[in-house]
């Protein structure tokens, strides 16, 4: 790109000093469409790096939690619990923690989610509640997820007395979604043409047939979109569940959803900083976080997989 | 004419915001008739018809002043409810605006949220209704494809289906003929 650009300058200059003995207006003017070509250049140029910035950044991360943490990866790894103050052994209770914590999220925060961008989109009336809710939301969005974990710790944990449990960190979790569920929910919703709304009320359906018929189905592709990728995002966070469902160390699978857990964030934080053997384990921590990053991709995998089928069955 | 009247409109004013769109409006339909509003565009056409099944409710900020009268309940008393008033005025669209559903689905839904259950008569009356719009030999075939996969005149005469499904006493037809042929409009009012 930057080549062509020089070119373009050069000609360009070359074209204004020759046209200026005979006519002087249009070399005007032909100067005029060379810097804008070259200012098109440089624009696509810098759109164009800003593109590839994107996608160098996942691909270096990928490269290295592949290229240091592959050799981690082992059938052992993916099904036993850790042994030897976690220098050995593998990560399974890391894994199914994360799994239930993210399931838990996922049950508490999508159906009061929708609920409120439904709430908010079809039937809430423009004035100022709306827009103390609103800005409610938006705020929410904006808590550092340590306070998130803070405040679950001191609700779900000690005033209702649920423990460090699934129940605790899953709520703290989705908690933590809701206003990205509730943003991504509300996007769909404005995206359903109002002519459906039209053409369903037309017909005689109440409000609520209309909705649940025509207007959520036609939203639920972005919905769920953006509902699982607001929650991958979540399941990646190890400061909401560290006070609240997660624990530095349990060999015991789960069997209820007060049980504590380990999970896959909080095990690399610990592995990182906490472990006796920092050095040695460096290959697990690698290992772990691809492990994590494959769960993340694969749930946002399913949903897109899950999006283009719904969109296909529509059309 | 020794017809009742159907709907009647009485000093009909009304208004976007501090826009008034309709002034003083009495007219009268008939029942079992065709009445057609002619007028350049813009002039309000829509809008009148829209106020017929009170479909300008939808709209933010809006305001009726007057009385609108179907047989001899008020339109816009409090009294009235506002669905059981659309099921009985009809409305087909300036634009064709199928839902994302199957033909069969798009024709039966205005049955199915009018709680009929008895799955004979809807799919009776989707047949019924999809031979008044004219468009039966079309999509007989197709019944469970895609509404959005028909032509633009297709749909409309889809939309026209959807609307006579729930046998409505008046249909309102906001200039749907840039998509429906006259036979099809002949049908519609035999």
């Amino acid at each position: 790109m930057a080549v062509i650009s020089g070119k373009n300058l050069k000609s360009g200059a070359a074209g204004k000093q020759s046209d200026i003995t005979t006519f002087a207006d249009s070399a005007q003017s032909v100067s005029g469409s060379h810097r804008r070509k070259i200012f098109q250049a440089l624009t696509f140029s810098i759109f164009r790096v800003a593109a590839v910035i994107n996608g160098l950044a996942l691909f270096i991360i990928v490269y290295f939690m592949v290229t240091r943490g592959w050799r981690a990866i082992t059938w052992t790894f993916l099904t036993q619990p850790p042994m030897d103050s976690m220098t050995k052994g593998g990560i399974l209770p890391c894994i199914v923690g994360t799994f239930c914590l993210s399931i838990g999220a996922i049950i508490v925060a999508m159906p009061i989610g929708i609920a409120s961008a439904v709430y908010l989109n079809e039937y809430a009336r423009p004035g100022r509640t709306l827009r103390l809710i609103r800005l409610g939301i938006n705020n929410l969005a904006g808590v550092p997820s340590v306070v998130f974990g803070l405040f679950g710790l001191a609700f779900f944990v000690v005033i209702l007395k649920m423990g460090v449990s699934i129940i605790a960190g899953a709520l703290t979790l989705g908690a933590m979604s809701l206003p990205v569920i509730i943003g991504a929910t509300e996007e769909a919703l404005k995206a359903v043409p109002d002519t459906y709304r039209e053409a369903s009320l037309g017909l005689g359906a109440t409000k609520w047939q209309t909705i649940w018929r025509v207007v959520l189905p036609s939203a639920l592709p972005g919905i769920l979109t953006g509902a699982i990728l607001g929650i991958s995002r979540a399941a990646g966070e190890t400061a909401p569940i560290m006070f609240t469902g997660a624990v530095f160390f349990t060999p015991i699978l789960p069997t209820s959803i007060f049980d504590e857990v380990m999970a896959l964030p909080y095990h690399i934080y610990v592995l990182a900083t906490a472990g006796t053997e920092i050095e040695a384990t460096r290959h697990l921590q690698y290992g772990t976080s691809l492990v994590l990053i494959a769960l993340v991709l694969g749930m946002n995998l399913i949903a897109i997989i899950y999006r283009s089928r719904l969109r296909r069955r529509m059309q | 004419m020794d017809k009742p009247f159907k709907i009647t409109s009485k000093n009909l004013n009304f208004f976007y915001g501090d826009f008034q769109a309709l002034h003083e409006i009495s007219l009268d339909f008939y029942e079992r008739q065709v009445t057609a509003l002619i007028g350049p565009s813009g002039c309000g056409k829509s809008t009148f018809l829209r106020c017929l099944n009170r479909m300008n409710d939808l709209i933010p900020g809006t305001r009726v002043e007057g009385k609108v009268m179907i047989e001899d309940q008020d339109m816009y008393a409090s009294s009235l409810d506002v669905v059981m008033l659309r099921r009985r005025v009809g409305m087909v669209f300036q634009k064709p605006n199928p839902f994302p559903k199957s033909i069969y689905d798009n024709v039966a839904y205005g049955l199915i949220v009018n709680g009929i259950k008895d799955k004979a008569y809807v799919a009776r009356r989707v047949e019924e209704s999809i031979k008044q719009a004219a468009l039966w030999d079309e999509v007989k075939d197709r019944l469970h494809e895609s509404a959005l996969g028909l032509s633009g005149g297709q749909q409309q005469r889809l939309c026209i289906a959807r609307a006579l499904a729930i046998k409505p006493e008046v249909v309102l037809m906001d200039e749907p003929a840039s998509a429906l042929d006259p036979l099809a409009t002949q049908k519609i009012i035999a």
